[in-house]
């Protein structure tokens, strides 16, 4: 019934057995012992599981770990380190974006996303990107400030 | 009080745990790991509303390869729960009295062994007649919920009246019904609104293992280790110093983390099987099985003078309990400070019943019965305004509550900041009463909310480090920033560099008692005490420096790690010497700090939205808020404007669109497709302006913060509604099929008339 699913997660090549029914999620919690990407529903509906599948933002518990077999990902742990956070989670820090910080995971890799295809976006784009990552604490308003801030500083360190 | 002059304390530092969060580090609920196997716990929930339990057959569930135990009522002591009324049977014994009333429990190997172990326990169910609506509950021939309600154990706060009604609490003052045949003009009512979900991201998850030592070990997201590891405890019928309950990150609370869950069949399991045991539920079983806040039935009734002087109220409340008592029963009890408001009205009285129905339990949620009997409070407030012909703005200022006004239960209401909270929001806003129209269908709407905050009995260790660093032992759960504010506390007691203080969260072992992480009284309550600690080390400090200083301890200051002789600034000495030189012969350096209860004190808001409304459709836009706040001292800018912000958006997911539905005592709507809670394209930025005046208690005068600006959201935005389109609507949530065909009925009235 388990196959091999090989995949690369944060740079770092990853290799274990699962099940046809194992969700990605699953796969990279239980699997590859990482839990920063949160199961908040399993439905795709509150964006807790966000992760890059080959540059896509996806829902990971919607995803089969065997349909990922290849893939290039990128979870919360390989945005930055805790001695070097990337300039996004600067933002999040500064800013006070996290409260509770369960939602933070996902909503990170949604803005990272977001700032990829658009270096320069505008209140209702930053909104827009993540209407699909819920949060209960904040009311948004921190995170939009913070995610608008990080893409200054990427403005500013183009120059 | 008097100015104060503070380095740490205002000053909005990041968050000490931000940087575990945005790395996904931080361990939540379902990722503490521990070595070894582990077991995956599922429970069986009844798929009825209300039936008797007849039989329960575990026998195939067991047999299943991959199941490792299976727990039932006959694993626990027969004992019933509940931290105010003792109604509640751990697992189903009897009946089953709401759809997800767990019935029994299972351990496999894998989630999917368990439950598919799950659907091989044989139950036989004798159905009952479902309650889903607390007036039904109430008439005389309606089924019983508890058939034994009179003769239940009362812990705290319940009052049983009999039949399905729980809790019957009732305050008055004056005179009620004289005031109303004085009264120039008197006003009636009805408000309902629905039960909503909290909410939080996390699902409720745990993890429990039995020890070697016949202890437990009892991982969990929640909002108060102490009273957990007592619920968990009793239910297990083991003494508390046997259960050592640890707080995880919490993924959001609001209330909702407060009450037992899981926990206790997770133990069990553990005990049966050997095996360390977690349980998580799915979304579905937390909208299912959570303690929403209570769906609130109101009659509000107001006598006003020809001077604009509300002069007396009475308000009937019915609680849509759910199917125990829980905190609802609590919540009566609580009520009262909301029916005034944030007035003044001489002849009041507040009579609340908690109803039994066939529904989930309901319990609190941020500000419990503040938004349901606000928005009856502030609806009137301007209907009356509007029915007499009077500026709704000098309305309230004429009633509002004046500085020592004794609440219902005669206590002296302190620092009273009604009006400059109320100036605040008109101001950042630029609200003109006269004005509140911002086009066709557009428009502005004002609401005024108050909060009293108390205070939970709390203790705390403050240990002075070798090289005069610090460190805060807690018992209190880090739900909201708290462990930055105290971190700021401590640092501005000891003038130390935030740096040098560290506060950690222990577990129930290891920490004195402390209150949980609820009522806005978190800070207020472990901050006091964390500065009696800091006066404690201090005043050990200065003892030991008498030597050294040639001064007296009422003569000395802690300043950047040294002590010094006051207005002497080069007698002094560094406190890492001082610990070198003494601890041979004195000892550590410990300070401890503990308060009891504190009496509520009241927080006020006022809050202003502009919505858009579209006629056809009913949908209701928010183009602009405005929300002011009553801090006292704001302890962490930040995180106070955080706190205002989430509450708002909360306040508006009740307004809007929240609203847990049954069909015949089934949930309609347990998932986040179907339970609309705001995402980020549903509201506007919340422009909030925090009022800062030192209270007369709390940590450098420093209110609680974290309720209140949930309280006047429903109100604002139906005020506002009604200032766009003319139509009143009395019952939450105002989602567009309700205010459609409010909308359309107003204009069919008009035509017809």
């Amino acid at each position: 019934m388990k196959s091999s699913v090989k995949l690369t997660v944060n740079g770092l090549e990853q290799e274990h057995q699962a099940e046809p029914r194992t969700s990605l999620l699953t796969f990279l919690r239980e699997q590859c012992g990482l839990t920063g990407s949160k199961r908040g529903c399993e439905e795709g509906e509150c964006g807790g599981c966000s992760v890059l599948l080959d540059g896509e933002l996806v829902t990971s518990c919607l995803i089969f770990a065997v349909e990922a077999q290849g893939a290039q990902l990128v979870t919360v742990e390989g945005l930055g380190t805790p001695h070097h956070l990337s300039p996004l989670q600067e933002a999040f820090a500064t800013d006070g974006a996290s409260q509770c910080g369960f939602c933070i995971p996902g909503m990170l890799l949604a803005a990272t996303n977001l700032l990829e295809r658009n270096p320069d976006p505008n209140e209702q784009d930053i909104r827009k990107a993540i209407s699909g990552n819920l949060c209960r604490c904040t009311g948004y308003d921190l995170i939009v400030a913070a995610i608008s801030m990080a893409a200054e500083l990427k403005k500013g360190a183009r120059g | 009080m008097e100015a104060q002059d503070l380095k740490i304390v205002g000053r909005s530092i990041p968050r000490v745990d931000v940087t575990s969060k945005l790395t996904g580090q931080a361990l939540f609920g379902e990722d503490v790991k521990l070595p070894g196997p582990l077991l995956h716990g599922k429970i069986l929930r009844s798929p009825h509303p209300h039936a008797i339990v007849k039989r329960i057959d575990t026998a195939a569930a067991e047999k299943l390869a991959g199941v490792k135990a299976v727990a039932t009522a006959a694993d626990l002591p027969d004992v019933r729960i509940g931290k105010n009324l003792k109604d509640e049977h751990y697992f189903a014994s009897d009946k089953v009295r709401f759809v997800g009333d767990r019935v029994a429990a299972v351990a496999a190997v894998s989630r999917e062994i368990a439950e598919e172990a799950l659907r091989l326990i044989e139950v036989e169910y004798e159905l009952l007649p479902a309650l889903t609506n607390p007036i039904d509950a109430m008439r005389p021939d309606a089924p019983l919920v508890h058939p034994d309600l009179m003769n239940y154990q009362v812990v705290a706060a319940a009052q049983p009246e009999g039949g399905n009604v729980c809790s019957l609490n009732s305050l008055s003052r004056g005179d009620p019904e004289a005031g109303f045949a004085e009264a120039h003009q008197v006003f009636e009512q009805q408000y309902i609104t629905e039960m909503q979900h909290q909410a939080y991201m996390e699902p409720h998850a745990c993890l429990a293992t039995y020890n070697p030592d016949n202890t437990y070990t009892v991982y969990t997201s929640t909002q108060g280790i102490f009273g957990m590891r007592n619920s968990v405890a009793e239910a297990l019928g083991v003494p508390q110093n046997r259960v050592k309950v640890v707080g995880t990150e919490i993924g959001g609370g609001f209330g909702g983390k407060i009450v037992m869950k899981d926990e206790v069949a997770a133990a069990t399991l553990s005990r049966k099987s050997g095996l360390p045991v977690r349980i998580v539920m799915t979304r579905a079983e937390d909208f299912m099985c959570g303690n929403p806040r209570a769906g609130f039935y109101i009659t509000i009734k107001t006598g006003v003078s020809k001077d604009m002087r509300m002069v007396a109220r009475t308000m009937e409340i019915v609680l849509d309990g759910g199917a125990h008592a829980m905190g609802a029963a609590l919540m009566c009890w609580a009520l009262p400070q909301f029916a005034e408001g944030p007035y003044s009205i001489p002849n009041l009285r507040v009579t609340s019943r908690c109803v039994y129905t066939n529904k989930a339990n309901s319990s609190a949620f941020r500000a419990p019965g503040g938004p349901q009997t606000n928005f009856a409070v502030e609806s009137e407030t301007e209907r009356i305004a509007t029915a007499m012909g009077w500026d709704a703005l000098a309305f309230r200022r004429k009633n509002l509550m004046p500085e020592d006004h004794p609440n219902l239960a005669g206590t002296p209401m302190r620092s009273v900041n009604v009006e400059e909270t109320l100036d605040a929001a008109l101001e950042i806003s630029g609200y003109d009463p006269a004005q509140t129209g911002l086009g066709p269908n557009r428009a502005r709407g004002l609401a005024l909310g108050n909060w009293n905050v108390g205070g939970m009995p709390t203790g705390t260790v403050l240990k002075m480090n070798d090289d005069g660093s610090a460190n805060l032992i807690t018992g209190v759960v880090d739900l909201t920033g708290v462990n930055t504010s105290l971190t700021q506390v401590v640092a501005e007691a000891l003038q130390l560099p935030v740096e040098k203080v560290t506060v950690k969260s222990l577990d129930t072992d290891s920490a004195p008692h402390a209150a949980q992480s609820a009522g806005s009284q978190t800070l207020k309550s472990m901050g006091t005490a964390a500065v009696q600690a800091a006066q404690e080390v201090k005043q050990q400090l200065f003892e030991l420096a008498v030597e050294e200083l040639d001064a007296t301890p009422d003569n000395m200051e802690l300043a950047e790690g040294e002590v010094r002789v006051q207005g002497s600034p080069e007698r002094t000495v560094a406190v890492r010497k001082l610990l070198a030189k003494h601890m041979a012969n004195s000892g550590p350096v410990v300070g401890k700090g503990g308060t009891g209860a504190f009496s509520r004190m009241p927080s006020f808001c006022a809050h202003i939205a502009d919505v858009d409304v579209d006629s056809e459709t009913g949908r209701v836009t928010l183009l602009r808020y405005c929300a002011s706040q009553d801090v006292g001292v704001a302890i962490n800018p930040v995180i106070c404007i955080g706190q205002v912000q989430g509450g708002v958006a909360q306040g508006v997911g009740m307004a809007l669109s929240e609203g847990l539905t049954y069909q015949d005592g089934q949930p309609q709507n347990t998932g986040f497709l179907d339970y609309k809670i705001p995402s980020a394209l549903d509201l506007p930025m919340i422009e909030t302006k925090l009022v800062e005046k030192p209270a007369v208690e709390g940590p450098f005068g420093a209110k609680g913060i974290g309720e209140p600006p949930c309280v006047p959201v429903p109100a604002a935005i139906a005020n506002a509604i009604y200032n766009a389109v003319g139509v009143r609507v009395t019952s939450l949530p105002i989602n567009p099929e309700k205010l459609r065909r409010a909308i359309k009925a107003k204009k069919e009235g008009q035509a017809s008339s």
